[in-house]
Protein backbone atom coordinates (compact mmCIF):
# COMPACT_ATOMS: atom_id res chain seq x y z
CA UNK A 1 0.00 0.00 0.00
CA UNK A 2 1.17 3.51 -0.77
CA UNK A 3 1.11 5.88 2.21
CA UNK A 4 1.87 9.56 2.64
CA UNK A 5 2.76 10.90 6.10
CA UNK A 6 2.33 14.65 6.43
CA UNK A 7 3.91 15.91 9.62
CA UNK A 8 6.25 18.80 10.37
CA UNK A 9 7.72 17.27 13.53
CA UNK A 10 10.75 15.08 12.89
CA UNK A 11 10.26 12.76 15.87
CA UNK A 12 6.55 12.33 15.12
CA UNK A 13 7.35 11.45 11.54
CA UNK A 14 9.67 8.70 12.73
CA UNK A 15 7.08 7.31 15.14
CA UNK A 16 4.38 7.20 12.45
CA UNK A 17 6.73 5.64 9.91
CA UNK A 18 7.56 2.92 12.40
CA UNK A 19 3.90 2.19 13.14
CA UNK A 20 2.89 2.23 9.51
CA UNK A 21 5.65 -0.11 8.36
CA UNK A 22 3.09 -2.85 9.07
CA UNK A 23 1.00 -1.44 6.20
CA UNK A 24 3.54 -0.55 3.56
CA UNK A 25 6.07 2.02 2.46
CA UNK A 26 5.45 5.59 3.52
CA UNK A 27 6.54 8.81 1.83
CA UNK A 28 7.00 11.97 3.84
CA UNK A 29 5.78 15.54 3.38
CA UNK A 30 6.63 18.25 5.90
CA UNK A 31 3.72 20.61 5.24
CA UNK A 32 0.41 20.85 3.40
CA UNK A 33 1.98 22.31 0.29
CA UNK A 34 4.39 19.39 -0.08
CA UNK A 35 1.54 16.99 0.64
CA UNK A 36 -0.61 18.39 -2.14
CA UNK A 37 2.31 18.31 -4.58
CA UNK A 38 3.07 14.67 -3.70
CA UNK A 39 -0.62 13.74 -3.93
CA UNK A 40 -1.03 15.29 -7.38
CA UNK A 41 2.28 13.89 -8.68
CA UNK A 42 1.24 10.38 -7.59
CA UNK A 43 -2.07 10.74 -9.43
CA UNK A 44 -0.37 11.96 -12.57
CA UNK A 45 1.92 8.94 -12.41
CA UNK A 46 -1.19 6.71 -12.08
CA UNK A 47 0.11 5.43 -8.76
CA UNK A 48 -1.99 7.27 -6.19
CA UNK A 49 -1.74 7.06 -2.40
CA UNK A 50 -4.23 4.86 -0.59
CA UNK A 51 -3.71 6.52 2.78
CA UNK A 52 -2.67 9.99 3.90
CA UNK A 53 -1.92 10.71 7.57
CA UNK A 54 -2.35 14.44 7.81
CA UNK A 55 -1.23 16.61 10.72
CA UNK A 56 -3.42 19.68 11.31
CA UNK A 57 -1.05 22.27 12.71
CA UNK A 58 1.74 22.87 10.22
CA UNK A 59 3.48 25.90 8.72
CA UNK A 60 2.59 27.28 5.25
CA UNK A 61 -0.45 25.25 4.13
CA UNK A 62 -1.94 23.57 7.24
CA UNK A 63 -3.67 20.20 7.42
CA UNK A 64 -7.21 21.48 7.06
CA UNK A 65 -6.34 23.53 3.99
CA UNK A 66 -4.50 20.56 2.51
CA UNK A 67 -7.53 18.35 3.15
CA UNK A 68 -9.79 20.80 1.32
CA UNK A 69 -7.38 21.06 -1.60
CA UNK A 70 -6.96 17.29 -1.91
CA UNK A 71 -10.72 16.69 -1.94
CA UNK A 72 -11.17 19.53 -4.41
CA UNK A 73 -8.59 17.95 -6.72
CA UNK A 74 -10.39 14.62 -6.51
CA UNK A 75 -13.70 16.29 -7.28
CA UNK A 76 -12.35 18.35 -10.17
CA UNK A 77 -10.73 15.27 -11.65
CA UNK A 78 -13.74 13.05 -10.96
CA UNK A 79 -11.69 10.76 -8.74
CA UNK A 80 -14.04 11.11 -5.82
CA UNK A 81 -16.57 8.42 -6.73
CA UNK A 82 -14.04 5.91 -7.93
CA UNK A 83 -11.09 5.91 -5.63
CA UNK A 84 -10.86 8.66 -3.04
CA UNK A 85 -7.79 8.50 -0.81
CA UNK A 86 -8.39 7.59 2.84
CA UNK A 87 -7.35 10.48 5.04
CA UNK A 88 -6.56 10.16 8.73
CA UNK A 89 -6.09 13.49 10.50
CA UNK A 90 -3.60 13.55 13.36
CA UNK A 91 -4.07 16.29 15.90
CA UNK A 92 -2.85 17.54 19.25
CA UNK A 93 -4.68 16.86 22.50
CA UNK A 94 -8.23 18.16 22.79
CA UNK A 95 -8.28 20.20 19.63
CA UNK A 96 -12.01 19.67 19.23
CA UNK A 97 -12.79 22.51 16.89
CA UNK A 98 -10.18 21.34 14.42
CA UNK A 99 -11.59 17.84 14.43
CA UNK A 100 -15.12 18.98 13.70
CA UNK A 101 -13.80 21.15 10.89
CA UNK A 102 -11.88 18.20 9.52
CA UNK A 103 -15.00 16.08 9.32
CA UNK A 104 -16.84 18.82 7.48
CA UNK A 105 -14.01 18.79 4.95
CA UNK A 106 -14.38 15.02 4.58
CA UNK A 107 -11.55 13.27 6.29
CA UNK A 108 -12.19 9.59 7.05
CA UNK A 109 -10.95 9.41 10.60
CA UNK A 110 -8.92 11.36 13.14
CA UNK A 111 -6.54 10.40 15.92
CA UNK A 112 -5.39 12.44 18.87
CA UNK A 113 -1.70 12.62 19.79
CA UNK A 114 0.18 11.04 21.50
CA UNK A 115 -0.64 8.27 19.03
CA UNK A 116 -0.74 4.78 20.45
CA UNK A 117 -0.12 1.96 18.04
CA UNK A 118 -3.22 0.04 19.04
CA UNK A 119 -5.50 3.08 18.59
CA UNK A 120 -3.97 3.83 15.20
CA UNK A 121 -4.48 0.25 14.01
CA UNK A 122 -8.10 0.28 15.22
CA UNK A 123 -8.87 3.52 13.38
CA UNK A 124 -7.29 2.21 10.19
CA UNK A 125 -9.23 -1.03 10.45
CA UNK A 126 -12.41 1.01 10.82
CA UNK A 127 -11.81 2.75 7.49
CA UNK A 128 -10.98 -0.51 5.74
CA UNK A 129 -7.19 -0.48 5.87
CA UNK A 130 -5.62 -3.75 6.97
CA UNK A 131 -2.19 -4.73 8.25
CA UNK A 132 -0.09 -6.35 5.53
CA UNK A 133 3.12 -7.22 7.32
CA UNK A 134 3.12 -8.76 10.76
CA UNK A 135 6.24 -7.39 12.38
CA UNK B 1 14.44 6.76 37.00
CA UNK B 2 12.89 6.57 33.54
CA UNK B 3 10.98 3.37 32.85
CA UNK B 4 11.59 2.67 29.16
CA UNK B 5 9.57 -0.53 29.24
CA UNK B 6 6.53 1.28 30.59
CA UNK B 7 6.81 4.14 28.11
CA UNK B 8 7.25 1.71 25.21
CA UNK B 9 4.25 -0.32 26.38
CA UNK B 10 2.11 2.81 26.57
CA UNK B 11 2.75 3.55 22.92
CA UNK B 12 2.57 -0.08 21.85
CA UNK B 13 6.20 -0.24 20.74
CA UNK B 14 8.87 -2.71 21.71
CA UNK B 15 11.77 -1.45 23.82
CA UNK B 16 14.22 -1.57 20.94
CA UNK B 17 12.05 0.68 18.76
CA UNK B 18 11.33 3.04 21.61
CA UNK B 19 15.03 3.33 22.45
CA UNK B 20 15.82 4.15 18.84
CA UNK B 21 13.13 6.85 18.84
CA UNK B 22 14.16 8.35 22.16
CA UNK B 23 17.74 8.70 20.90
CA UNK B 24 16.34 10.66 17.97
CA UNK B 25 14.13 12.64 20.32
CA UNK B 26 17.09 13.60 22.51
CA UNK B 27 19.20 14.65 19.56
CA UNK B 28 16.41 16.74 18.00
CA UNK B 29 15.26 18.30 21.25
CA UNK B 30 18.81 19.22 22.25
CA UNK B 31 19.12 21.31 19.13
CA UNK B 32 15.56 22.73 19.41
CA UNK B 33 16.25 23.70 23.01
CA UNK B 34 19.40 25.62 22.04
CA UNK B 35 17.40 27.48 19.37
CA UNK B 36 14.64 28.13 21.89
CA UNK B 37 17.09 29.67 24.38
CA UNK B 38 18.57 31.89 21.67
CA UNK B 39 15.10 32.99 20.57
CA UNK B 40 14.20 33.86 24.14
CA UNK B 41 17.35 35.97 24.55
CA UNK B 42 16.43 37.70 21.28
CA UNK B 43 12.84 38.14 22.58
CA UNK B 44 11.59 36.59 19.33
CA UNK B 45 8.14 35.33 20.36
CA UNK B 46 7.40 33.76 16.98
CA UNK B 47 10.54 31.65 17.08
CA UNK B 48 10.02 30.76 20.76
CA UNK B 49 6.54 29.56 19.78
CA UNK B 50 7.85 27.59 16.80
CA UNK B 51 10.54 25.81 18.78
CA UNK B 52 8.50 25.15 21.90
CA UNK B 53 5.66 23.84 19.74
CA UNK B 54 8.01 21.38 18.11
CA UNK B 55 9.45 20.29 21.48
CA UNK B 56 5.94 19.95 22.90
CA UNK B 57 4.80 17.80 20.00
CA UNK B 58 7.64 15.34 20.14
CA UNK B 59 7.66 15.13 23.95
CA UNK B 60 3.95 14.34 23.95
CA UNK B 61 4.27 11.71 21.29
CA UNK B 62 7.10 10.02 23.12
CA UNK B 63 4.77 9.86 26.14
CA UNK B 64 7.07 12.15 28.18
CA UNK B 65 4.24 14.01 29.84
CA UNK B 66 6.23 16.07 32.35
CA UNK B 67 8.37 17.51 29.57
CA UNK B 68 5.25 17.94 27.44
CA UNK B 69 3.50 20.00 30.14
CA UNK B 70 6.49 22.32 30.62
CA UNK B 71 6.91 22.81 26.87
CA UNK B 72 3.18 23.50 26.61
CA UNK B 73 3.47 26.34 29.16
CA UNK B 74 6.21 27.92 27.05
CA UNK B 75 4.28 27.37 23.83
CA UNK B 76 0.99 28.77 25.15
CA UNK B 77 2.67 31.91 26.48
CA UNK B 78 4.80 32.52 23.41
CA UNK B 79 1.78 32.09 21.17
CA UNK B 80 0.03 34.79 23.20
CA UNK B 81 3.14 36.96 22.69
CA UNK B 82 3.98 36.79 26.39
CA UNK B 83 7.65 36.04 27.00
CA UNK B 84 7.77 37.33 30.56
CA UNK B 85 9.01 34.80 33.08
CA UNK B 86 9.53 32.10 30.47
CA UNK B 87 13.20 31.74 31.48
CA UNK B 88 12.04 29.77 34.52
CA UNK B 89 10.06 27.33 32.41
CA UNK B 90 12.94 26.94 29.98
CA UNK B 91 15.32 26.30 32.88
CA UNK B 92 12.93 23.77 34.35
CA UNK B 93 12.56 22.05 30.98
CA UNK B 94 16.35 21.96 30.54
CA UNK B 95 16.81 20.31 33.92
CA UNK B 96 14.19 17.64 33.27
CA UNK B 97 15.58 17.08 29.81
CA UNK B 98 19.19 16.77 30.96
CA UNK B 99 18.14 14.27 33.57
CA UNK B 100 16.42 12.19 30.90
CA UNK B 101 19.38 12.45 28.52
CA UNK B 102 21.77 11.30 31.24
CA UNK B 103 19.59 8.36 32.16
CA UNK B 104 19.32 7.25 28.54
CA UNK B 105 23.03 7.64 27.75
Amino acid sequence: MKILIVEDNFVNRKILTKYLSAYGEADIAVDGKEALDAFIAAHKAHDPYQLICLDIMMPNVDGRQALDLIRKYEKDNRIFNENPVKILMTTALGDKENIIDAFISQCDEYIIKPIRKEDLFKKLDKIGIKVIYNN
Amino acid sequence: MIDIQKLADQLGLDVEDYTELIDLYIETTKSDLEDLKTALVDQDAKEVHRKSHSIKGSSGNMGLMELYETAKEIDDNARADNLEGLEDFVLSFSKQFQKLAQEIA
